[in-house]
């Protein structure tokens, strides 16, 4: 009787409701979008429902977070433990860039931005720099506004099946639509930058399946991955406020009020597509207490978008004027058939291997043999170009092949770890990588990598960590091989336009150390400290120009403190230093510095030095406090502040115009994205009934910014003291400050 | 319904229930409680299931005595004893604990397959460092949320989502493993794909290509210029842009060009803003070269198009 009443109260369904409404009062909520960057605060009232029923081994629950904001979560999970779950999720995240943004095109969020031919036709008629600077400020009054921001939606689908045990199944697929604009840049040369939303249209689908078996001693997992990138907007015309008629010169990538494109024209990213096949296994139980792993993942890649035509502008046809006195343009390079192809047809191979063999040969020892190799095969054909289009400007005939870069990496590595005492390991590590690269600067790259680690918890109360990493990169640099590859004009193979002593940090030799000490101290029950300190080096020894050096240094220090059985504290405070060095040379060909044929050695009075530095500082602390017990009414407070100080220190030989490309002592940038952030947020629980709870809660927030690259001067029109390279027009899309605060009342009420 | 407890030393669910309630509640929360689910503790011998046979612990009145349970019955790898505590307070070693747990979740996902060889275990983590049967929390974690659990040794990242540029995760948008796999990898990192950009490309499907005009280093890692926790630079960028493009472009004409004030234009008061050019004031180089990501456009060579 007593096992039947039991059976009855478990197959009895239960169900659970819980809502929650919330008000909220919103100030200086447009003050600027970073505000609201990737979240939703409207003024007014929002609320959330969960529904739970449950019957045995049955659940449906139907979850609905942030209802009707820009942010809301809506979720339903069907599952029968030990048979299946369902999930179906729709989840909306904004990314906003801009409260306000103005514009003088029509069109916006489409492919095509229009501007009215008065317009165009007025500032072609400008007689100068400034005449155009001002021409253009009469018409800003004019200007639509609207917010730059975009939308990811995404519907999600995972169904998990376990009832054949131990085998499962796995589908999860994934739509997501994201839509609205972002700040973008177009140009026509070196004057002449319009800002310009870039139109977001995109559809991506992924889809994954597998199927998995796990019983000791095996477990093995086959799946397939899907992805597919559509972009509904392929491209992006945009009129040329600065002319209405289509007209080429040598010149004409300079002012376009003397000479260029009526319009441009950007090929968006393209629609591709990405399959993927992996396997992965893992034996148990092997002598020594090993484990044998295995995983392996075969994937292609591949884009086939039409290509577009080399430009918009119909005056580069057929024996127009090039950039290159006495070589017109060969062909009509607006018109698609003069193309070499008409699609892009590109395709790229990944193959991924890796062994793992864990062992403990001895009671005291733990050894870790790792092989990886990981292979970027790019398959795509060279194309080769007889020249390009230079901004939709003017020809430029200088023939060039697309360089289709791969590369493949070796890795080999084996860690021992030693336990020296009770509670205490010692490891030791090493770990070789081998990168081949194809048309990349460095051909063949090694890394040695040797790692000590002490990790120790020589007291139940008591845990360090120290770490010490040495990494060597050396490799043969080629600064020709792009260059060979990619011209076809022997000029350019003979006098490349790069600085030959330049090394990219990417591939350029690099000694690097890295530390890690780390210390978890809980002294009494209440009592919780940690703190660690990181210290990073790279130096580029054998980089004459380029990055020379950066480092990281990181301080962190965090406390928990339970001071009574109905308040606790917690703090942080976390310093970060970052600091780096390169060096440059301001140079022209046939002109002052050229490596080539004025100053080839390393020295010049061209070069120029830039030093970087960051520092921040983080810290934050609180309390939770129940003042009516058991937690009937509960407190809860929090802040944290965050600041940035960056500045960038320039040192430049001071010579003579006639020898010195900088003939004046630099003056440095004293802010460099600074930042002053403070989150300030206060809540008052209290619980009327089991089920009915009140809470009043407050959040400030303020933020500010500092750049003297772009929050100094003119949100719309930089007019500058050059004037004449500088008849830009930007849309005040630039990082705001804001100061915003905002009540809550919010009411849960669970049955 | 749960199976009788076997031959020696299980004294079953019911005994645990009667001295610590609270416990018992908090695990029946649970999945670990769903005895319908037959891969469940509930569904086998309950809470010693994990915790070992209970008899001697019975008899002695509580504490951790050595078992007197049928060894066989205790998970692989795991002390017989009774009863066996898992959290920060046990007397286990790290392996004894873990092997508990990783007596079921070991072969039951391919999230833990990788677990033996993984960066946290090597460092000697106990699962219960980061979850706790007891706490409640979504996946069972000891701290309420991911980032709160992760943070408490990666301090390092707690400051970094604090900054100007960051992913979605202070708004609960994204978690650690939104991009991680904790329990171990193929990838460095913990990264649970088979690369940086594999990873990267879920979300930013667009900048996966392949294009016409490559951006090397970016095909190769977007490491190389980004820096994905948060940065005090636009973009999440590792650092300031000009000067991130000019160190590796110091190409004849303008890449090489120092952009810093000089002084005649200070002494008029202009800012940099203001005295510069255009391949430096705002987005700078990408004011122009805005298909950084690689182009698609015949005229794209040098991603302005």
């Amino acid at each position: 009787a007593q096992e039947k009443e039991k059976f009855q109260e478990e197959v009895k369904p239960t169900v659970t409701v819980q809502t929650e409404v919330t008000a909220a009062a919103v100030s200086h909520l447009r003050d600027s979008a970073k505000f609201t960057e990737y979240r939703a605060f409207p003024p007014g009232s929002w609320g959330d429902v969960m529904v739970r029923y449950r019957r045995g081994a049955y659940i449906l629950e139907a979850l609905a977070k942030n209802i009707a904001r820009d942010d809301q979560l809506l979720q339903l999970t069907s599952q029968r433990f030990g048979w299946f779950k369902l999930d179906l999720t729709y989840d909306k995240i904004p990314h906003r860039f801009a409260f306000d943004a103005q514009s003088l095109f029509s069109g916006i969020g489409t492919g095509n931005l229009q501007l009215s031919p008065r317009l165009q036709s007025d500032l072609q008629s400008s007689r100068s720099p400034t005449d155009l600077v001002s021409r253009i400020l009469g018409y800003l009054p004019g200007a639509a506004t609207f917010d730059e921001a975009l939308f990811r939606k995404t519907f999600r689908a995972d169904l998990k099946v376990v009832a054949w045990d131990p085998f499962r199944l796995t589908a999860e697929t994934r739509f997501e639509k994201r839509e609205g604009t972002r700040p973008f840049s177009g140009n026509f040369g070196f004057g002449n930058v319009v800002e310009i939303p870039e139109p977001i249209d995109y559809d991506t689908t992924q889809v994954r399946l597998a199927a998995e078996y796990g019983r000791k001693p095996l477990f093995v997992n086959v799946s397939y991955y899907f992805s597919d990138f559509a972009n509904n907007i392929d491209t992006l015309t945009w009129a040329n406020p600065y002319r209405a008629t289509d007209s080429t010169t040598a010149t004409a990538y300079r002012q376009s009020y003397l000479a260029g494109p009526a319009s441009g024209l950007i090929d968006l990213y393209p629609n591709n597509r990405a399959h993927y096949f992996s396997f992965s296994g893992v034996l148990m139980d092997l002598p020594l207490e090993s484990r044998l792993s295995a995983t392996a993942s075969f994937g292609r890649l591949t884009q086939n978008d039409p290509l577009v035509p080399y430009t918009t502008n119909r005056a580069i046809r057929k024996g127009a004027p090039s950039r290159v006195p006495g070589e017109p343009v060969p062909f009509d390079a607006w018109d698609k058939a003069s193309l070499p192809i008409q699609q892009a047809d590109l395709k790229v191979d990944v193959t991924q291997l890796q062994l793992l063999l864990t062992s403990k040969p001895l009671r005291f020892t733990r050894l870790k043999l790792k092989y990886n190799f990981y292979h970027w095969d790019n398959k795509s054909e060279q194309i080769h170009f007889p020249g390009r289009v230079w901004v939709d400007a003017v020809w430029e005939p200088e023939p060039a092949a697309n360089i289709p870069t791969g590369f493949k990496k070796n890795s080999f590595s084996v860690d021992l770890g030693l336990d020296v005492w009770k509670s205490t390991t010692l490891t030791l590590g090493y770990r070789f990588i081998r990168t081949d690269r194809v048309f990349r600067e460095v051909a063949e790259q090694d890394d040695n990598i040797f790692k000590v680690a002490l990790d120790t918890t020589p007291l139940s109360w008591l845990t360090l960590r120290a770490a010490y990493e040495r990494s060597r990169r050396r490799g043969e640099y080629d600064f020709m091989i792009p260059f060979i590859a990619s011209h076809l004009g022997e000029e350019e193979v003979r006098n490349p336009p790069q600085l030959p002593f330049l090394r990219k940090y990417d591939q350029a030799n690099r000694d690097r150390d890295s530390v890690l000490w780390m210390v978890s101290v809980a002294p009494t029950d209440k009592l919780t400290l940690s703190g660690s300190v990181v210290y990073g080096k790279d130096n580029f020894r054998d980089s004459p120009f380029g990055l020379l050096n950066d480092r990281r240094t990181v301080y962190s220090v965090d406390a928990d403190y339970a001071l009574t059985e109905q308040v606790s504290l917690f703090a942080f405070y976390s310093f970060e230093g970052y600091k780096n060095s390169q060096k440059v040379r301001q140079w022209a060909r046939n002109g002052v510095g050229d490596p080539y044929v004025r100053e080839t050695g390393l020295d010049s009075l061209s070069n120029w030095t830039s030093d970087e530095k960051d520092k921040l500082h983080s810290l934050g602390g609180g309390l939770q406090a129940v003042l009516l017990k058991p937690r009937k009414l509960t407190a809860d407070v929090s802040y944290t502040y965050s600041k940035s100080d960056g500045a960038v220190a320039f040192v430049s030989p001071v010579g003579t115009s006639a020898n010195d490309a900088n003939p004046f002592e630099p003056v440095s940038f004293d802010q460099v994205d600074d930042v002053r952030f403070h989150v300030l947020n206060a809540s008052l629980r209290y619980s009327v009934t089991r089920g009915l709870t009140y809470t009043l809660g407050a959040l400030w927030e303020k933020f500010r910014y500092d750049d003297d690259l772009s929050t100094v001067g003119f949100a719309y029109i930089p007019v500058t003291a050059a004037g004449a390279f500088n008849e830009a027009t930007l849309m005040g899309t630039q990082l705001k400050g804001y100061n915003v605060t905002v009540f809550y009342m919010k009411v849960s009420y669970t049955f | 319904a749960q199976e009788a407890p076997p031959a020696k030393g299980y004294v079953g669910t019911q005994a645990c229930r009667e001295c610590h309630a609270p416990y018992y509640q908090s695990y029946i929360q649970t999945t670990h409680g769903v005895k319908e689910d037959k891969r469940t503790p509930e569904a086998k011998f309950g809470c010693e299931t994990c915790h070992g046979p209970g008899a001697a612990h019975v008899k002695e009145q509580g504490g951790e005595v050595p078992g007197n349970g049928d060894s066989s019955a205790a998970p692989t790898g795991s002390a017989n004893v009774s009863i066996r505590v898992l959290g920060p307070k046990s007397k286990l070693s790290v392996e004894e604990r873990n092997a508990v747990c990783l007596s079921c979740h070991e072969t039951m996902t391919t999230k833990v397959a990788l677990w033996h060889g993984s960066p946290h275990e090597s460092r000697n983590l106990a699962c219960t460092n980061c979850h706790s049967v007891h706490s409640g929390y979504p996946k069972n974690l000891a701290k309420p949320t991911e980032v709160e659990t992760c943070t408490t040794c990666h301090q390092q990242v707690k400051a970094e989502i604090l900054k100007n540029s960051h992913h979605p995760v202070r708004e609960g948008r994204m978690e650690c493993t939104s991009c991680h796999n904790p329990h171990g990898t193929v990838t460095d990192k913990l990264i649970a794909a088979n690369s940086i950009n594999e990873k990267c490309y879920e979300c930013h499907a667009e900048k996966r290509g392949p294009f016409l005009w490559e951006h090397p280093p970016a095909t190769e890692s977007c490491g190389t210029c980004h820096t994905p926790h948060g940065s005090s630079h636009t973009k999440l960028l590792v650092s300031k842009t000009p000067f991130l493009c000019q160190s590796c472009h110091s190409n004849s004409g303008h890449p090489g060009r120092l952009y810093a004030l000089n002084p005649q234009q200070a002494a008029q008061g202009l800012s940099a803003y203001q005295a510069l050019n255009n391949r430096a004031f705002y987005r700078n180089c990408l004011n122009c070269h805005s298909q950084i990501h690689g182009s698609n456009h015949p005229s794209g060579k040098i991603l302005a198009r």
